[in-house]
């Protein structure tokens, strides 16, 4: 009898303790996208020590040509640097290079910095940066890069002493704007040569110029950041002397480190950490400019393979809902297949071009409307991929899938594991199966064009359903070729209409930067640019 | 000599399971250049330059005799994921795990063993509750166990922490605490419960029931008579739980995101990282072995009468 | 019968009875549960119990006693298929090694041992890179990993029942092999076959669990107690235990029953595991 008294017990106690936490308050959020930053406030003072964060796990690698993704760049960025660099508000300046001319549409001349030296104090020559821009280009190598803008260089020279010419097949606009990037990253030719096939490892280190340089390399913990004392940029040589970046990717641990101070700071704080940290006392969440897109890839396979069927999903899904929910405010449904405020020149064309656009809010009607143009079976399921550990897609879709019934569709979410959810990306044979997989996207640089190039353009690298429209390339390679801003903003203003109408990716939200910052420290920027730009640098004490 | 054959009949069993891990690898679809880069498109060009090398186009046979030589020259090869070598990632995540199986070997130990004993002997209130106790506690999962300790001490209390297995010696207990007793806590409730049966047996037996008769002290008559005769049956019951304890640590270590062998085993198998995936098969299949071997000595060593003539 | 409820004793009967509402709630769940276990609005989540959602809502909108009911399937078919295809196989593989002895005897326990030696989540997890997770396949590895311990019991018992008069002498009058053996020897080792399975059902259910946990076995948005203990993790440390904390409650209410249920017929030596 006591048993049985004790287990009813247990069994009491589990429902009452899920009944009435169940009904805890939900706090409305205090975030909004409205007014989203570029910087936080500058940094008062140095520090000797900050911990940091990089919520998607250790890096694979730290040579800049495997630099492709969110680990990988974010650490990079503070260590090696580009020709030309991306600011925080987004415009480039001359960084490695002194100044770049363009006497033609398809060459452009680097005249690089005579004073700038790697950390083993041996100068940067231009040598060192021609070896560095041609490794992208050595199929051996296995640039991450290689393709689309490395596909168009058919050249590059030592021209003088101290100036690199690069001369592309096809004329190109957003060339040099991706000199920001490892694509324009210069490492010393002599260091690599010798650290052979463990360069980029934990063995075998990087040589670069950049403000911090590694320290220890704790595989599976933590790699250390620290200050190069002798960088060539005095004005923005790094505030911090030591920064320890940590590789925890658990959300609820990433959330207590953060609420608990035993980490300084993180971007991309993962959505369920949001509620914890929004009300802690030990730092402030800050939303920042950025240059993402949570999108539905269609993969030319399916139901979901008809425009039609996918015009009407996406007026059905309350898109809006989702970024209220799924992202407690912190994103914005999204008008186009480019993020808000996604560029860094013709602000005032996009703007307006952006305005002329459908709104974002449920028109079930209107979904049912365009749902009669079908001409596929639409009672065949549509099966959506998506990576089983993040269980916001799973959120995400279930909402599309309301959706979906609501006009008479059926929409099933897939997962698939995390770590076999590259597969989509890379190997066409694993997109067979499925109409549609998810996407958490990043413009690589703040132009539009370049992002709709890789998604439109036949061939495009994030054309994964074979999508090829004449009239898209030809506008493409318009636009390219177009010197004036504002002009190539109107060409790049119609892509974005034939995009909108054509759907190969159905624009979900756009999210925005979520960075913690503990209260003791600052500086960092708030806006998409910490995987080219050297935030570390910029981090200090805030002298509270 | 019992001992040598052992350790041999392991070395084949190793070879063997290798050789099948090998083969259930290379049989399982998608390659692993395909998931190297997560969410981002690289070229065909690039992938194909990333097969050649890590001679992924070798046949099956060169490839397994490659790996097999390096092994035996120590070389346990390169992770596909980041160029470290094995050996390496190995040695900076076992700690973690010994460490943590080694704990939760010890709390089975004290705490199932002891209060079996405790049940054993007494009767009442003490004996019920370790009796519910146990059929509740086989019947929790690990990772449950892991989840309801992490949100009571870690979240709700924050008297151990969320994440990571610490620095130092005393660091590290403190942060493998949690997970140690989520591990250990199934197999202490099944210990308990056939620690308690076997001390009852043998309080019932005649000659307890006859030492008692003649005077002889409880506690001695405990001692001598229950505990040691029950050791027997106990020690086997431990010895296969914790020969368990190495699989079952990868649960907790996935809940608890520690890093040792199983977050990585997991990821590894998936993304189908050969050399990572072998490495730690080996490494499970003897420490299981192992495990195993010093559970029947031990079982030989308490009792003379099952020597060397071992009947598995 | 009532040697049956005599048996079990008035706790035995309440893990029976619980056993026998998880199996119920598991046939019956596409009639009586009320919402579609896999749809929800993400406006509706994390909602508390109430008349419309008996057990409030999770993270995705989802109702949570609807996807108690219709994990219970789930849940209880791999143990199931664990169970039946060990029993089938184990059995086999016993009754032919200690038929034909010798040999073959040597051959299939060499190949027991290495089974044995071979950690079974390391089993299941290379039989699903292979064959892609889900349950089926998480099932059938499992099964495979536990012959090991079936067959050995039965093994031994059918060792010693071999010798016995009442399976020699239809022997020696010609009769086949099988023949004796379906009809002969296994209505002898049939009970231990019956409690080893009720033992290893609640093995199998927390291991399987336990794969999908990490990911490996049944895969999300489908519900299944394990599963929805991993998906629960996140909304557990936000404060939302319900998912996570009734999944778990199930799994332990029914592998507790039914370790209870199998002791009381005949203990865990029938499941040929020491422990």
């Amino acid at each position: 009898m006591k048993k049985k008294a004790a287990l009813g017990m247990f069994v009491a106690a589990g429902l009452a303790l899920a009944g009435c936490t169940g009904q805890a308050t939900n706090t409305a959020p205090t975030l909004s996208t409205s007014d989203l930053l570029v910087t936080t406030p500058a940094a008062a003072g140095d520090l000797e020590l900050a911990t940091w964060n990089l919520p998607f796990g250790e890096p694979s690698s730290i040579d800049p040509i495997k630099a492709f993704n969110y680990p990988e760049n974010t650490v990079v960025a503070n260590l090696c640097e580009g020709l030309m660099q991306l600011q925080p508000d987004y415009s480039i300046k001359p960084n490695l290079a002194e100044r770049v001319d363009t006497p033609d549409a398809t060459t452009y001349v680097y005249t690089l910095r005579q004073d700038v030296t790697f950390w083993d104090g041996q100068p940067m020559t231009a040598a060192d940066v021609v070896y560095s821009l041609k490794r992208h280009l050595d199929p051996e190598e296995g640039s991450y890069w290689a393709g689309d803008v490395v596909g168009n260089i058919a050249s590059v020279e030592q021209t003088g002493d101290a100036e690199v010419t690069v001369k592309l097949t096809a004329p190109d606009a957003t060339f040099n704007s991706y000199m920001v990037t490892p694509i324009g990253t210069v490492v010393e030719q002599a260091f690599r040569e010798k650290a052979g096939a463990s360069f980029g490892t934990p063995a075998g280190g990087v040589m670069c110029t950049g403000p911090y340089s590694v320290g220890q390399w704790n595989e599976g913990q933590s790699i250390s950041l620290t200050r190069n004392d002798s960088y060539w940029n005095a004005d923005k040589a790094a505030k911090t002397a030591q920064v320890d970046i940590n590789f925890i990717v658990d959300s609820a641990a990433i959330a207590n480190a953060l609420n608990t101070g035993a980490i300084d700071g993180s971007y991309d704080v993962p959505l369920g950490a949001l509620s914890t940290l929004q009300g802690s006392t030990q730092g402030t969440l800050d939303l920042g400019r950025s240059l993402q897109l949570v999108a539905i890839i269609s993969t030319g396979h399916g139901a979901f393979a008809d425009p039609a069927v996918r015009k009407a999903l996406m007026l059905a899904t309350d898109r809006d809902a989702i970024a209220e929910t799924v992202f407690e405010g912190t994103a914005q449904a999204s008008r186009s297949l480019i993020p808000a405020d996604g560029w860094a020149y013709g602000s005032e064309v996009f703007q307006s071009g952006r305005e002329a656009l459908a709104p974002t809010s449920v028109d079930i009607e209107g979904a049912k409307e365009a749902l009669k143009d079908a001409s596929v079976d639409v009672s065949q399921p549509i099966k959506i991929v998506y990576p089983s550990e993040r269980t916001y897609y799973a959120d995400i879709i279930s909402e599309i899938s309301n959706g979906a019934r609501a006009i008479g569709l059926t929409v099933e979410p897939s997962a698939v594991p995390s770590a076999q959810f590259g597969a989509f990306f890379s190997d066409p044979a694993a997109r067979e199966g499925s109409d549609a997989f998810v996407t958490n996207n990043y413009m690589d640089v703040p132009d539009p064009l370049a992002y709709l190039r890789t998604i439109l353009g036949t061939g495009g690298s994030q054309n994964y359903n074979d999508y090829s429209n004449p009239q898209v390339d030809e506008l493409l390679s318009e636009a390219a070729a177009t010197a004036d801003d504002d002009k190539r903003a109107a060409l790049v203003n119609e892509i974005q209409e034939i995009a909108l109408a054509d759907l190969p990716w159905i624009p979900i939200v756009d999210p925005s930067v979520r960075l913690f910052l503990n209260n003791r420290v600052t500086g960092v920027p708030a806006s998409f640019v910490y995987l080219y730009y050297p935030w570390a640098a910029d981090l200090g004490a805030s002298g509270k | 000599m019992y001992v040598l054959r052992r350790l041999l009949a392991l070395v084949g069993v190793l070879l063997v399971s290798s050789f099948l891990v090998f083969a259930a690898m290379y049989a399982a679809p998608g390659s692993p250049e395909n998931f190297l880069v997560q969410g981002r498109t690289v070229t065909p060009e690039v992938l194909a330059a990333i097969r050649r090398q890590y001679s992924l186009d070798d046949p099956f046979l060169v490839r397994f005799w490659n790996w097999l030589t390096g092994v035996l020259h120590g070389d346990f090869g390169q992770s596909l994921t980041n160029r470290q070598e094995v050996g390496d990632l190995l040695a900076n995540r076992l700690p973690t795990t010994l460490t943590l199986v080694a704990m939760a070997a010890v709390l089975i130990v004290v705490l199932g063993v002891g209060l079996g004993i405790v049940a054993g002997v007494r009767d009442g209130v003490v004996d019920k509750i370790v009796v519910l106790g146990s059929t509740v506690g086989f019947a929790v999962p690990t990772f449950f166990a892991a989840l309801l300790l992490m949100s009571v001490f870690s979240v709700w209390l924050g008297w151990f922490p969320v994440f990571g297995s610490g620095e130092g010696f005393a660091d590290r207990l403190w942060h493998l605490t949690l997970p140690a007793l989520a591990l250990a806590l199934p197999s202490a409730a099944v210990v308990a419960r056939i620690t308690r049966t076997a001390i009852r047996d043998e309080r019932d037996s005649e000659h307890a029931v006859m030492a008692i008769a003649r005077g002889v002290p409880s506690r001695i008559v405990m001692r001598r008579h229950l505990v040691r005769n029950s050791m027997l049956p106990v020690s086997t019951v431990v010895g296969v739980h914790i020969a368990g304890l190495i699989a079952g640590s990868f649960v907790v270590e996935y809940a608890f995101t520690l890093d040792g062998l199983g977050t990585l085993l997991v990821t590894a198998v998936q993304t189908k990282d050969f050399a990572v995936v072998q490495a730690i098969a080996i490494v499970l299949v003897a420490g299981f072995g192992i495990i195993n071997l010093l559970v029947d000595l031990l079982y030989a060593a308490i009792d003379p009468r099952v020597g060397s003539r071992h009947t598995a | 019968m009532k040697r049956f409820v005599h048996r079990m004793g008035p706790l035995g009967m309440v893990a029976v009875g619980i056993l026998l509402l998880v199996v119920l709630g598991a046939l019956s769940a596409p009639l009586i549960a009320p919402y579609d276990p896999t749809i929800g609005s993400v406006t509706q989540r994390y909602l508390g119990p109430s008349a419309a959602h008996l057990l409030g809502t999770d993270q995705a909108g989802r109702d949570i006693f609807s996807r108690l009911l219709w994990g219970a399937r789930s849940s209880l078919i791999g143990p199931l298929i664990v169970v039946c295809v060990t029993a089938a196989l184990g059995t086999l593989i016993a009754l032919t090694s200690v038929w034909w002895g010798g040999a073959v005897d040597s051959l299939l326990s060499r190949l027991l041992d290495l089974l044995f030696a071979f950690p079974n989540l390391l089993l299941a997890m290379l039989a699903i890179a292979v064959f892609g997770p889900g349950l089926l396949t998480a099932a059938f590895a499992l099964a495979i990993a536990y012959i090991p311990y079936t067959a050995r019991v039965i093994r031994s018992t059918a060792l010693r029942e071999r010798n016995l008069p009442y399976v020699r002498s239809p022997e020696l009058q010609g009769i086949t092999g099988p023949t004796i053996a379906v009809r002969h020897l296994l209505p002898n080792v049939a009970p231990l076959i019956v409690t080893g399975a009720t033992i290893n059902f609640g093995f199998a259910m927390i291991e399987l669990a336990a794969l999908s946990f990490l990911g490996l076995g049944v895969q999300p948005p489908q519900a299944d107690w394990g599963l929805m203990v991993a998906n629960g993790q996140q909304s557990l440390l936000k404060g939302y235990p319900a998912e996570s904390i009734l999944a778990g409650l199930c799994i332990v209410l029914t592998v507790a029953s039914l370790g209870y249920v199998g002791d009381k017929l005949g203990g865990r030596a029938a499941a040929g595991r020491k422990a």
